[in-house]
């Protein structure tokens, strides 16, 4: 795809705004919903309506502050569409998630445009907070650790995510197989051309990022199937499970952040479900022979199966577990296989169908013969 | 589905910008009372400040950009209430925090913000009402105020003076409350026995008001703060004591903004002026061998920081006094606090039960405290418990060691 070439030099965060600015000046776009930077210097989704006042936008920050983007967008619009033109930053996971939620019906993109970000990685929130404290710019590690290859303090989901690039908006703002002080921003549809055309942009083509995102692509292949291969080793089993959520305290919070979570009531909070154990015996006519689950541990199993198919690989669960469960390692594992059986992408495009709404012949022979 | 408008005026810009400075890490969430007690997921704090960003990006946020001011589902709120109420507003969530998102202080806006929508517990219906005509929360007659002093024996010993250097506020649960009468006899008896020149407000005093900020009602809890203040300074006192953890936050943090003033004297809690006499030789205590430990009170603590005055006093009166697993800062509430009492009891006598059972852990005789809403919810939670821990207040302790008590 096409896309414009833009001369950052040190100023990376304020070109962007000033691009934002434009949009808005020239009104393409009556907002922005961005990442917004608060009083204690992490961020939060908030809106820019104001071309002055871009600058509290930052759009690269290395982190997901609790809320996806997402989420964000699907509580503005589920209800109905908006009728001001809405131009929204999202990460890559963030776009997928969006696209899911679009299937779903929590999502009307009508009058909203999609402005992904390259993303190389992040930081969980609390090491994003020390890197601020110690008077760092966390983006500028990013940076360095793109040269060097590798970041060791990244999110687990995101040393093995293979989604640095967003595979599906109006505009991406590049980084990643740009040289240093230069930004790629590339039109992904006719409307994002159109943009940048208006803009007047000179539109030209990268040959050279594609391929430096495929060797990171590779790079991360490996990594994955190493980080799978461990988990599944350690998830073997009940024991194994049991044991990997024994500091659960069940406070559902990974529920909560969840961007493909949307059920306007858990199942899991309903009358229908109860945590005590009993219950169990009680349904089980065969009552004590059979090994049961823990209440909560019934609960993640419930909620991994319930989020397989559609789970973006944000890994914010394992980010918002107060007890530091590592849980991108078993929900992103069963997601994984889940998803290897039907060939299914999240966020791939609106138009592919999640596999729980279409039944196709062909698939699950192995089970169903 | 029935939609209702809700308001948020009264939260500030800096209360918003604290609410979406939240990121969702959980850590406030692990040492919530109320969940330690229940394991229910809908009261958590995370849960309470999701609704209120809901409901402030319907009416001023997110989504009132696009759509004006929006009405948020009824059943929405109706869910809310108990998130909101069924809380005891100790703070817990605010020590967690790493990102100055000061959470309880939020909830208490929250509380503010549903009453005025018409959403608050059945029996905070009833409260209301009563505490409106009475002026204190129980719904009792002013004139009961100082039966307490009848009770105690020390009529004529516990008098309304016009002028005097100390005024004890004794506080709607001490002075109503039939486990907590000797909590005000004893601090009557040391203010007597140390030769302090003080006096009660009698039926002038008022509910301190906090009452009303844990249902919501600010304009009340403005209404009692200006006659207290008002009928504190006719006296000409110096000093206001305090026995109760709730009157002496609320006199000391809220008093100020709701009467939009600067106050003519200072308040102390009993611990802080027992320490004093202590210091000033008035008061001698000779140590036990009572296995002692102390709860601290959530508002006296962690939101007030008076924190080693009670530990002074009970480490002097015996050698075996003991900590709690969770203390200080990292106190565990008593389930007392945020009139959980009304809203939801059951939920209050479950969180009371893990505390006696922390002090039963250690080997205590005594569960000592030094507020009488811990003193009743302990109490409580022993009973329900079975359990022989003898739960007295500070106050009530010292008096005993000093042979003042009424009996």
């Amino acid at each position: 795809m096409r896309g414009a070439l833009l001369e950052t030099g040190e100023e990376t965060r304020r070109t962007i705004n000033n691009f934002l600015s434009r949009l808005l000046q020239e009104k393409m776009v009556d907002a922005i919903l961005a990442p917004i930077e608060t009083s204690t210097g992490l961020v939060t989704p908030g809106f820019v309506t104001n071309p002055e006042k871009t600058h509290i936008i930052d759009v690269l920050a290395p982190v997901i502050p609790g809320v996806a983007m997402a989420t964000v967008v699907s509580q503005i619009t589920h209800e109905k569409p908006v009728e001001k033109r809405l131009g929204v930053i999202l990460k890559p996971c963030d776009i997928r998630a969006l696209v899911e939620l679009v299937k779903f019906q929590q999502v009307n993109l009508e009058n909203i445009y999609l402005i992904g970000v390259d993303c190389y990685g992040t930081y969980p929130v609390i090491k994003y907070k020390e890197i601020l404290e110690k008077g760092n710019l966390p983006v500028e590690n990013v940076f360095e650790a793109l040269n060097k290859g590798g970041e060791t303090e990244f999110r687990d989901s995101c040393k093995v995510c293979l989604n640095p690039v967003p595979i599906y908006s109006d505009l991406c703002i590049g980084y990643i197989g740009i040289e240093k002080g230069k930004l790629f921003i590339e039109a992904r549809t006719e409307k994002g051309e159109e943009f940048l055309r208006k803009l007047g942009f000179k539109l030209l083509e990268l040959k050279e990022r594609n391929r430096a995102v495929a060797e990171i692509l590779r790079e991360r292949e490996t990594k994955r199937e190493k980080y799978f291969g461990e988990a599944e080793k350690e998830l073997n089993g009940m024991e194994g499970i049991n044991s990997f959520f024994e500091d659960c305290i069940a406070c559902h919070n990974c529920m909560e952040v969840c961007p493909i979570c949307f059920c306007k009531e858990c199942f899991f909070d309903s009358d229908r479900y109860s945590y005590v154990n009993q219950n169990y015996l009680e349904w089980n006519p065969l009552e004590g022979t059979v090994p049961m689950l823990q209440a909560k541990v019934q609960f993640h199993v419930g909620r991994a199966v319930h989020m397989a198919s559609s789970c973006v690989h944000c890994g914010l669960c394992e980010q918002a577990c107060p007890q530091d469960i590592a849980l991108y390692k078993l929900f992103g594992l069963i997601a994984r296989n889940i998803q290897r059986i039907f060939n299914y992408t999240p966020g791939r495009s609106v138009e592919e169908k999640p596999p729980v709404q279409e039944f196709k012949e062909e698939e699950l022979k192995e089970f169903i013969g | 589905m029935e939609k209702v408008m809700v308001s948020t005026d009264i939260l500030t810009d800096e209360e918003i910008s604290r609410l979406y400075q939240c990121v969702s890490c959980g850590k406030c969430l692990v040492e919530c009372p109320v969940f330690k007690a229940t394991g229910v997921t809908h009261t958590l704090p995370l849960p309470k400040s999701r609704l209120l960003r809901y409901i402030v990006d319907k009416s001023r946020g997110k989504i009132s950009y696009f759509f004006g001011p929006q009405p948020i589902e009824s059943y929405r709120l109706n869910q809310g209430v108990p998130t909101v109420y069924e809380c005891t507003l100790c703070g817990a969530c605010t020590e967690q925090c790493k990102f100055e998102v000061k959470p309880h202080t939020l909830w208490y806006k929250f509380r503010a913000l549903m009453n005025m929508a018409g959403y608050i517990p059945e029996p905070l219906k009833h409260v209301k009402g009563g505490f409106t005509e009475t002026k204190n929360p129980y719904s009792l007659p002013e004139d009961m105020r100082s039966y307490w002093v009848k009770k105690e024996k020390l009529i004529g010993k516990a008098s309304v003076k016009r002028n005097a250097r100390v005024i004890y506020f004794v506080g709607c649960t001490t002075a109503f409350k039939r486990v907590n009468r000797g909590i005000a006899g004893s601090m009557a008896r040391i203010l007597n026995y140390v030769g302090e020149d003080w006096s009660l407000l009698g039926e002038k005093e008022w509910c301190c008001g906090a009452p009303w900020l844990m249902i919501g009602d600010i304009e009340r809890a403005r209404e009692h703060a200006v006659h207290n203040v008002e009928a504190i300074e006719e006296t000409g006192a110096e000093e206001v004591v305090v026995t109760c953890a709730t009157c002496y936050r609320a006199i000391k943090q809220e008093y100020e903004e709701l009467i939009d003033g600067k106050l003519r004297f200072k308040v102390l809690h009993a611990v802080e002026l027992i320490k004093r006499y202590i210091d000033e030789g008035k008061i001698n205590l000779a140590p036990t061998d009572i296995k002692l430990t102390y709860h601290d009170p959530c508002e006296l603590s962690r939101l007030s920081g008076v924190i080693d005055e009670p530990r002074q006093i009970l480490r002097m009166v015996s050698g075996e006094y003991r900590e709690m697993e969770k203390n200080k800062e990292n106190g565990f509430c008593c389930g007392g606090g945020g009139f959980l009492q009304a809203t939801n009891n059951d939920v209050r006598l479950k969180v009371a039960q893990i505390r006696v059972n922390q002090a039963v852990k250690e080997g205590a005789q005594y569960l000592v405290s030094a507020c009488p809403s811990c003193k009743m919810a302990l109490v409580d939670g022993a009973k329900e418990l079975k359990s022989d821990v003898k739960v007295v207040d500070i106050v009530e302790l010292v008096a005993q060691l000093l042979g003042l008590s009424s009996k």
